[in-house]
């Protein structure tokens, strides 16, 4: 059995943090342009037309058409919308992540994931006042799918 | 264009898998309406699909509504066994790429409600369409 310990080895030692050190800035760079465009992918999702059920929401009259099973919610005052964002860039070793959705973002209500933002993306039952099925719409699972290869190519490109 | 082959294959993979149908019996269909909802059901639906270069990944959402905790755990297990996997399988038919995403509860209070729901994602990528021959896998 041949063991090498690089550590050993004349002029590799510490070469690794080096590199990261130099490609750390470019990576992070990387990774709030993903989140940025991530983000602004999330909230054209959430700024589509419902095209469900059409009922009043105000004392006004005013009509909401609410979404459809299977599409995107529609939006009604914006709180889930408001409520995506991102993180900061975090370090593990060498590999660099990020969280998006809902919950990080800078909404009115204090950055506060709104309580329906889970059950919107993959329905269940909600016992408020009464048991109601509630079925899916997903928002983020569809613009996971379309990012991946614009932010792949953008990964490529930059490193 | 491919999430109707990958949905049916699943269907069928799903139709003949012993332990779901020994949980589910003939009640494993696309998602129901609330008017419709019964349990046991495995209900699946297209929750997205997209074009790549060379693959058309779709994802699929299970909604496994059962009466108790060991048929909710065995069928897990059942669809991660038929639709997790490393590397291409054949399923239904179709050759494609298989992967768990993730999962959710359904049911916030299982006890209150008197049963279990959970939904599994799992991500299936066919070749493209306009790549491949003719309709053959």
């Amino acid at each position: 059995m041949i063991t090498v310990n690089a550590s050993e080895w004349d002029g590799l030692k510490g070469m690794g943090e080096e590199i990261l050190r130099e490609m750390k800035p470019k990576a992070e760079r990387l990774m709030w342009n993903a989140g940025t465009k991530f983000q602004a992918a999330l909230k054209r999702k959430l700024s589509e037309r419902g095209a469900g059920r059409t009922y009043k929401v105000s004392k006004t009259g005013a009509l909401h058409v609410a979404s459809a099973p299977g599409d995107p919610p529609a939006v009604l005052f914006g709180a889930l919308r408001n409520s995506m964002g991102f993180s900061r860039p975090r370090w593990n070793g060498w590999t660099v992540s990020m969280e998006v959705g809902s919950g990080l973002g800078v909404g009115a209500d204090g950055k506060e994931s709104p309580a329906y933002a889970r059950r919107l993306e993959y329905g269940g039952i909600s016992f408020h006042p009464w048991p109601v099925k509630i079925e899916a719409r997903p928002y983020m699972a569809p613009v996971s799918l379309e990012m991946e290869p614009i932010l792949q190519k953008d990964f490529e490109a930059g490193l | 264009m491919r999430w109707d082959d990958v949905a049916l294959a699943g269907r069928i993979a799903a139709a003949a898998d012993p332990v779901l149908a020994g949980i589910y019996g003939t009640a494993i269909r696309m998602g129901a309406t609330a008017q419709d909802f019964a349990v046991p059901g495995l209900e699946y639906q297209i929750i997205a699909d997209t074009e790549t270069e060379l693959w058309e990944p779709i994802i699929i959402q299970w909604d496994q509504w059962v009466n108790d905790y060991d048929d909710l755990v065995a069928s897990e297990r059942a669809l991660r066994k038929l639709f997790d996997h490393r590397l291409p399988v054949e399923i239904g038919g179709v050759v494609m790429f298989s992967q768990f995403t993730d999962g959710a509860s359904l049911v916030d209070a299982p006890d209150r409600a008197g049963f279990y729901g959970r939904a599994v994602r799992f991500r299936l990528s066919p070749i493209r369409e306009d790549l491949r021959a003719g309709r053959s896998t």
